[in-house]
């Protein structure tokens, strides 16, 4: 069957594609141009960055030879003061800062973390460990640090995992109910002592797929999702294949899980070549 | 030659390569086009880089790889996935190729992403499963799982769509046989 099925998938693949023709030369003129483009935008972010070193580098120098006087020295970084504006305050943009090298855990690490704080028993396996190092010019996630694998319980597969760790000022709407959820077939808010949404559990069952999400606020600021599901699919949806009718992670234990203080410790290796 | 010539020379070279790549993976034309005028976008800016590599032309596919993967990085919920449409069909294609063109595509969106790029690269590209695995940041073992997994959905939803497919469509003889 699988022999047939390939020469089948081949086939096809090869006949489908055979006449297909690129633009290249509309592809060529555009890349050339925004190519470019991006170049510039590169030197000068390469440029920027260098300035901020030798900021980093001056102020304590500065200090020390006595120029802490902004009257006498070169003012070389000032902490922004908030002055009064008209104009109204925008959304939060979530940015990647130095307070939010915590999300930049690599895959194979979050699934350290991970199997370490899920249930005796319950392992991981297929972990995606993608190269997340951006290409020229890709712009900063929001959510660096990132996690899909298959989900075993005594060494069999019975579902997936997904875990993301966002940087700090994301909207509301990813933590509260229903906020960005399609169709939840339960939501519920996770507040504190103060009543303050803090976070969000939830339930959505489409087709015979069930996927279990918690996602929480952490005390940095950041969130941490949390969910399993009892697909092993990347992306699980109505048709997906089910290893079992039940998800093998409650909310409770995800929800533990994602509260582990294990996910902010991670601090990325200084690289001395950059 | 100037860089833009080089440049220029490459794409000429490697276009269809890379749109044919990028159609299977994203099942559209505008899609395709998307995805490969970005990684040559990204190719362009880096493209002393590229040309030091050892092997440029699997460099720039990193990238376009890379680049349609890196779409996958969305949460399970909170969005609803949805597919383009299928192109239709030029019309001047050959009826076979039109056939062979829709039942792929509606096959391939059944796979998960990782999945349809284990695929393409398996069986479309001809790669081994230790490139494979290397392309993706998979294991080997992963790979295999993943080939076999894949193989058997797409191999029954195409046996399925091309065997429906009325007489006056008729299937062409060289499907029908390896659908034995």
């Amino acid at each position: 069957m699988n022999d047939a099925h390939e020469t089948l998938v081949r086939d096809v693949l090869h006949r489908a594609t055979d006449d297909l023709t690129a633009p290249a030369t509309s592809l060529t003129a555009a890349a050339v141009v925004r190519g470019r483009s991006l170049r510039r935008r590169r030197r000068a972010v390469a440029a920027v960055g260098t300035l901020c070193a030798v900021t980093l580098v001056a102020v304590p120098v500065a200090t020390a030879l006595g120029g802490s006087n902004p009257t006498t020295g070169p003012q070389l970084a000032t902490d922004p003061t908030p002055t009064p504006s008209a104009t109204p305050t925008p959304e939060p943009t979530p940015h990647l800062v130095d307070n939010d090298a915590w999300a930049q855990m690599p895959a194979a690490e979050m699934a350290t973390t991970f199997e370490a704080l899920a249930p005796a028993g319950v392992g991981l396996t297929d972990v995606m460990l993608t190269n997340e190092d951006r290409a020229p010019g890709e712009p900063e996630t929001d959510s660096p640090g990132y996690l899909r694998a298959d989900l075993t319980l005594d060494g069999q597969t019975v579902g997936g995992v997904n875990v993301i760790l966002y940087v700090t000022g994301q909207r509301a709407n990813l933590y509260s109910c229903p906020g960005n959820l399609t169709s939840p077939d339960a939501c519920t808010e996770i507040t504190d002592a103060d009543g303050q949404v803090v976070g969000r559990r939830s339930v959505s069952t489409p087709g015979q797929v069930v996927i279990n999400e918690v996602v929480l606020v952490r005390p940095n600021g950041g969130l941490v999702y949390v969910a399993a599901s009892n697909s092993a699919d990347d992306k699980p949806g109505a048709g997906s294949t089910v290893a079992g009718p039940t998800v093998s992670l409650t909310l409770d234990e995800l929800q533990e899980i994602a509260e582990d203080d294990a996910w902010l410790g991670y601090e990325p290796a200084v690289d001395s070549t950059s | 030659m100037s860089t833009d010539e080089e440049f220029s020379a490459f794409v000429a070279a490697r276009a269809d390569h890379l749109y044919r790549q990028a159609w299977l993976l994203t099942g559209t034309r505008q899609a395709a086009e998307d995805l490969v005028q970005t990684a040559l976008t990204k190719t362009y800016a880096a493209w002393s880089r590229v040309c030091r590599a050892d092997d440029p032309v699997a460099y720039v596919h990193g990238v376009l790889m890379k680049t349609f993967l890196s779409d996958r990085r969305r949460r399970w919920s909170g969005e609803v996935p949805h597919g383009d449409l299928p192109d239709r069909p030029a019309p001047h294609d050959p009826t076979d190729t039109q056939v062979d063109r829709l039942a792929l595509v509606d096959a391939l969106a059944g796979l998960g992403r990782t999945d349809r790029a284990v695929v393409v690269l398996r069986y479309w590209d001809d790669r081994s499963v230790a490139d494979t695995a290397q392309v993706l940041g998979l294991s080997e073992a992963a790979v295999k799982n993943r080939s076999l997994r894949a193989l058997r959905r797409l191999g029954d939803a195409l046996s399925d769509a091309l065997s429906d497919v009325p007489e006056t469509h008729p299937v062409p003889d060289h499907i029908r046989g390896s659908q034995r």
